[in-house]
């Protein structure tokens, strides 16, 4: 049981880390907050919900989950973020964000409902297992693992190894010394949101694909862990993002296993305050952002 | 010709004898009461759906040329399930003149809002929170029967219908109040009955994740789970014990029963699900008022919202018979709309302590503690017809209610 609950938490991790590297994506490139990312990771879902309703298939629904929160991303750039460039209108352009998450959600709730909505997977896909060292394992989970495995190798492979993550990198160290250098910063910021926010919709619609429901309040929820992963990690390390994630979701899974279920999002937050007593910059912050940086 | 003051008396007097042409009602200045439902956000299902019972109620009454001459008028305030915006509307409608507050929905915030209609003497009734023990009169009363009575009587039926099962799981909301109050009810019943429990998940209103609470409880093998939470927590509980394989018998109290979305949106996950309630959309030939209400609250709920259909009718009953007993409070205490609102909520007040019983679509009785007794049922959900249905044929339901003092 005790392996069971520690699998579970490593998906659980996986589906937080895809939110959380959203948000240290725009934070390391961009030094913003956008709050918006948690209910595009709400969306997800009902992304879903609505394609299949209108005749789509479910992996064309899937497909369309990632393109159209990829592109609600954009949209939250320009409205939130192209126009307070300066430092001192950061915390307006977060709180521009956080208004149109809500905004997305009051529409959600307005086509759907306050309660949640069953996302139109069959049963015999959620519950078909695979043995996986004598633990039957759900083969749903087991996708959404690999998924999320894919889409962090081919984010780190993008960041790392293309045009357009050198670009991104170099925006990250210095728009201004990037822009001397012939780096579109505009475009790179577009580049940045529309990546976040599709990984964003990759998670929503991976959780509402597990758990057979997309509700509106999940955003609140996921995004308030996803913001204390990304401290927990080091503010603007990816690598301390997906880590910090799978951390919080085995705590997590382990907590409700011995009965601490009840604490529920306080471990997470205690996590969090424990960490930065101990080390300020984040698990993986200080030495390593310059590292990646450079 | 007739003057004014002659005009009025006439219609005084129409309106006395029982003749009450329904242009006269508009006369007096109307009687406001008060509701505070979640109008938006996660609780907005519920709220819409009383709101409907509210409405219907009222045009009934107004329909019906209105209390003493005056037309009843629906202040409304959206409290979005938070209990301090349930306090901030209770205020607000005490100082727009209401009599009478209605709502709030929830036990956290019927357990804020009690005291505090007591500290002020403006009435209020809540017809829907379910944990026990947190009804303040004379002021604050509850129609709706809480969980002390409804758990007992629903696991009774539980268990004569599932005589095999000997060992349970209990989840539930440990941060909601009717949720935490219901767990530990599930847990006192269960030792008063001989069941075993040989695991508790608890979780918190927000939760988004059960896989690791399914799995903890499918690991201790219960027969099967009792659940304390709202529908919009419980559903994703009940459909990821169903991936998990948990394919036993789940009760879930009456905080499922009453709302509109879980019955649409538990899908397969339903063919196991059972809660606790106390009447379902059948007609019922014995109580023609309730099958009259059933058909024309169904129609009402089509065409005035956009909740999803079928309706399932659950205890809307409850708000439309506040409205009819506050009338009825009302139009005996000689109450309109021209009478001071501190002197109408002590006329209220008075009658409302002094209730024993009231027969509305329900009997209600009351209870020393200030809220109402009605027997309930176990009720099995009906995934194909999406609506709920008694689990037991009327000759094997148990009568016997569960023990309470009722009012003496």
């Amino acid at each position: 049981m005790i392996a069971e609950q520690i699998v579970n938490g490593i998906v659980l991790g996986s589906m937080y880390a895809l939110v959380a590297l959203g948000y240290t994506l725009v934070f390391g490139v961009l030094d913003k907050l956008n709050f918006a990312l948690s209910e595009l990771f709400m969306l997800g879902g009902f992304i879903v919900i609505g394609s299949v309703g209108l005749g789509a298939p479910l992996w064309l629904a899937g497909m369309l989950a990632l393109v159209i929160c990829g592109l609600l991303g954009l949209v939250v750039e320009f409205v939130s973020f192209r126009k307070f460039t300066s430092p001192d209108a950061q915390v307006t352009a977060a709180l521009s964000s956080l208004a149109v998450g809500l905004i997305m959600i009051d529409l959600v709730q307005k086509t759907w409902g306050g309660e949640p909505v069953a996302v139109p997977v069959p049963i015999e896909w959620r519950r078909a297992s695979l043995a996986v060292f004598g633990m039957q394992v759900q083969t749903m989970k087991i996708i959404i693992l690999a998924l999320t495995l894919v889409l962090m190798a081919a984010l780190h492979v993008l960041i790392t190894r293309t045009a357009m993550g050198r670009n991104i990198r170099a925006v990250a160290e210095s728009p201004t010394f990037a822009t001397l250098l012939g780096v579109d910063v505009k475009r790179v910021n577009q580049q940045t949101f529309f990546i976040a926010s599709a990984l964003a919709g990759a998670g929503g619609l991976m959780f509402s694909l597990r758990n057979g429901v997309a509700a509106s309040d999940v955003g609140f929820t996921f995004g308030l862990k996803a913001l204390a992963i990304m401290a927990i990690g080091g503010m603007g390390d990816l690598r301390g993002a997906v880590l910090g994630a799978i951390l919080v979701g085995v705590i997590e899974s382990l907590a409700i296993q011995f009965g601490f279920g009840k604490l529920g999002e306080v471990i997470v937050w205690a996590l969090m305050i424990l960490v930065l007593l101990v080390r300020p910059s984040g698990l993986f912050g200080g030495a390593h952002v310059t590292e990646q940086r450079a | 010709m007739f003057n004014r003051r002659q005009l009025l008396a006439s219609t005084a007097a129409i309106a006395v004898s029982g003749h009450t042409p329904l242009a006269f009602a508009a006369d007096k200045p109307a009687i406001k009461i008060g509701s505070i439902l979640a109008m938006t956000g996660i609780g907005s299902v519920y709220g819409i759906l009383y709101n409907a019972a509210l409405k219907l109620a009222i045009d009934d009454v107004n329909a019906a040329g209105g209390v003493n001459g005056s037309k009843l008028e629906l202040l409304q305030e959206d409290d979005q399930l938070q209990p301090a915006q349930s306090v901030l509307s209770f205020r607000k409608l005490t100082s727009d003149g209401a009599l009478i507050e209605l709502g709030p929905l929830t036990g956290t915030s019927w357990e804020t809002v009690a005291p505090i209609a007591n500290a002020t003497k403006m009435p209020a009734i809540c017809f829907t929170a379910s944990k026990a023990g947190i009804s303040a009169p004379p002021y604050a009363l509850r129609i709706a029967p809480p969980d002390d009575t409804a758990i007992p009587e629903g696991v009774a039926e539980f268990i004569k219908l599932h005589p095999n099962v000997k060992k349970i799981a209990i989840a539930g909301d440990a941060q909601e109040a009717s949720g935490a109050a219901g767990m530990e009810l599930f847990a006192k019943v269960a030792k008063e009955s001989g069941l075993e429990v040989v695991a508790t998940a608890s979780y918190q209103t927000r939760t988004a994740d059960f896989s690791a609470d399914a799995i903890k409880i499918r690991g201790a093998n219960p027969d099967a789970v009792f659940v304390s939470s709202l529908g919009p927590t419980s559903l994703p509980l009940v459909k990821e014990l169903e991936v998990q394989g948990f394919d036993k018998p789940i009760l879930l109290n009456s905080l499922v029963w009453a709302g509109a979305g879980f019955i649409h949106a538990v899908g397969t996950a339903g063919k196991n699900v059972f809660t606790i309630g106390f009447s379902t959309n059948d007609p019922d030939p014995a109580n023609p008022k309730y099958t009259d209400y059933v058909t024309r609250f169904i129609e009402r709920t089509k065409t005035t919202t956009n909740l999803p259909q079928p309706i399932n009718v659950c205890n809307t009953t409850l708000p439309y018979d506040t409205v009819f007993l506050v009338a009825d409070i009302m139009r005996k205490a000689g109450i309109d709309g021209t009478t001071p609102a501190e002197k109408g909520r002590e006329l209220i007040k008075t009658a409302l302590d002094g209730l024993k019983t009231y027969q509305g679509i329900n009997k209600i009785t009351m209870r020393d503690t200030g809220d109402g007794h009605i027997k309930c049922h176990l009720l099995k959900a009906n995934a194909t017809t999406k609506q709920w249905e008694y689990a037991l044929t009327p000759d094997k339901r148990i009568t016997t209610p569960a023990a309470f003092k009722a009012r003496g």
